[in-house]
């Protein structure tokens, strides 16, 4: 905490001065409101519940799609870095479809699949899913092969070597793609919001701007901070945890 | 009153099938190997060239009896197989390029066989990161003992009559690794991970999660080459007497004659491509060895010399 006191600073100033600019009118109220009512229409949001109510859909469509990339993008991952036909089967669509961006599939997304839960956690399941695959196949790929020939010299071969070797030595790996998914599926779930449904931080965000309560985007795009700032500290404990013999 | 010492050491030969038909008798009658059926480890007319059109043979038409009980060592300069022909042995070598037959315990070897155990050059990469040194040790037992492996019908299955013992709980691993980390000098690290500790440490991991099977062999490609010479010194002496406590059958493959002299009761040196064997020295100093001394006796120097003399007139001929 020590080292991070100026960075802490800085926001205080910057907000303050945020204020200042808005009560001073250099900037117009209107579009920019002073920090304070921002915070003032964000604590009432907090108190009420509406917040909530806003984070909750977020939040689940954000961990239904992740947690499905997860599992999805590392199974794919094991089987392509460890069966070569798998490699060569897969490698092509891959790589088709892995520069896509995610949002622009969102309308046909719409068209299959309506304008609900389903059509939001299958985008954010396809965007997340491409860090995670890649990143598992790379670790697997990297796994020294003198610790897979300790494992057959002991007897551990096939899907339990997979399991005992494999894919202890390559989860930092997929850690880090899980981390660049994770911060992948927090913007394609606001898109998705906005672009469609009624639930969300992404609508709040949108329809408080359509209704002219700018100090609800503003809100909105705060919350968003923190919920960031908590998704990332909450990753930052997993991985330590399971990555503590580094 | 530790069941360490009290390892039966007859278990080899008790388990030793019947002798299987000797193959390839031209390549025998050619060197004249001779007759020993019974040995632990069985090489005969052993050929392997690595993929490649302008590969030479590695070796070609290798006979070699390891006995069991014996602690041979191979050595010869770099690249004249003595790795290769180790990594063969163990089963780890694909077995494309290769032809002729290895036999460990009357059994052809194809893959990595039960009852040995190889060690490898590079600790670091050998053991693994995420677990601690108890969970290293650990590894090696649970998985040939085939505690994992669920029923013991299915084990059965699988092994034959000589399988595994039955399955012992957590405790009893516990305890048996403990025996072991004793053994090799690393009480008290048990739930250290391995980045916390030197390298003579992490090979010592090694070596006791090598150990703690019991293996028949223990197959060792360089162990100490990448140590400094404190270490390595210590690490030797830890070797001669585990060798002698255990009654082990070690195969040791070094660039290092004077740690092939001193710790072997059998030093064969392996000539350039395609590699046979040079000359086979044994060692006929007594166990167990004290280093100081036995660099001292002029058996040592004398096997030492001869030895040095076949790498050298390799290396004269070869130019």
């Amino acid at each position: 905490m020590k080292q991070r006191w100026p960075g802490f600073a800085l926001i205080v100033v910057l907000l303050v001065l945020w204020e200042v600019a808005s009560r001073q009118a250099w900037v117009d109220p209107l579009t920019v409101p002073p920090v304070s009512s921002i915070f003032a229409s964000w604590w009432e949001g907090l108190v009420s519940g509406d917040l909530l109510s806003a984070v909750g859909p977020t939040l689940r469509r954000l961990a239904m799609g992740l947690a499905l990339a997860v599992v999805v993008g590392i199974l794919v991952g094991l089987l392509m870095g460890t069966v070569p036909l798998a490699y060569r089967l897969l490698e092509p669509i891959t790589e088709f479809i892995r520069p896509i961006p995610s949002s622009a599939y969102i309308p046909v997304a719409i068209l299959f699949l309506g304008l609900g839960d389903e059509m939001k956690v299958t985008v954010i399941f396809l965007a997340c899913l491409f860090p995670v695959l890649l990143n598992t196949y790379a670790g697997v790929r990297a796994v020294d092969r003198v610790l897979v020939d300790t494992g057959r010299t002991f007897g551990v071969v096939g899907l339990k070597a997979i399991w005992q070797i494999v894919l202890p030595a390559a989860t930092p790996s997929i850690m880090t793609g899980i981390r660049v998914s994770l911060g992948i599926s927090l913007i394609v779930a606001v898109i998705a919001e906005m672009l469609a449904g009624n639930s969300g931080i992404g609508y709040m965000i949108l329809d408080s701007q359509r209704t002219f309560q700018v100090a609800g985007v503003f809100g909105g795009i705060f919350t968003l901070g923190v919920l960031g700032y908590l998704l990332n500290t909450g990753f930052l404990r997993v991985e330590h945890r399971l990555l503590r013999w580094r | 009153m530790r069941t360490l010492g009290a390892r039966p050491l007859s278990r080899q030969s008790a388990e030793l099938p019947a002798p299987v038909a000797s193959p390839a008798p031209a390549a025998r009658a050619a060197s004249g190997p001779r007759s020993d059926e019974d040995a632990l480890l069985v090489v005969r007319g052993v050929s392997k060239r690595y993929a490649g059109a302008r590969s030479r043979p590695v070796f070609e038409g290798l006979d070699l009896d390891i006995t069991a009980g014996a602690f041979l060592s191979i050595v010869g300069h770099s690249g004249c197989g003595k790795s290769t022909l180790l990594r063969m042995l163990a089963g780890l070598e694909g077995g494309t390029g290769a032809s002729g037959s290895i036999r460990f315990r009357g059994r052809e070897v194809t893959s990595p066989p039960r009852g040995m155990i190889y060690v490898f050059q590079q600790y670091e990469k050998s053991i693994f990161p995420w677990r601690t040194v108890m969970e290293n040790v650990a590894f090696g037992l649970s998985h040939q003992r085939g505690e994992h492996l669920g029923s013991r019908m299915r084990q059965a299955r699988r092994y034959g009559e000589d399988g595994p013992a039955p399955r012992m709980t957590a405790a009893q691993i516990r305890e048996r690794c403990r025996e072991y980390l004793d053994l090799v000098g690393l009480s008290g690290y048990e739930d250290y991970y391995p980045k916390q500790l030197s390298g003579g440490m992490q090979q010592r991991v090694a070596i006791a999660r090598a150990l703690v099977c019991e293996p028949d062999a223990l197959l060792m490609d360089e162990p100490f080459s990448a140590v400094d010479a404190l270490t390595r010194a210590s690490l030797q002496q830890l070797l001669l007497d585990i060798y002698h406590r255990l009654g082990l059958t070690v195969v040791f493959v070094t660039h290092d004659v004077d740690e092939a002299v001193l710790l072997s009761s059998r030093v064969i040196c392996l000539s350039g491509a395609p590699a046979g064997v040079a000359v086979d020295v044994p060692i006929a100093i007594d166990f167990p060895r004290v280093p100081g001394v036995v660099r001292d006796d002029p058996r040592f120097l004398q096997a030492r010399d001869e030895l040095m003399d076949a790498i050298n007139h390799r290396e004269e001929s070869g130019r």
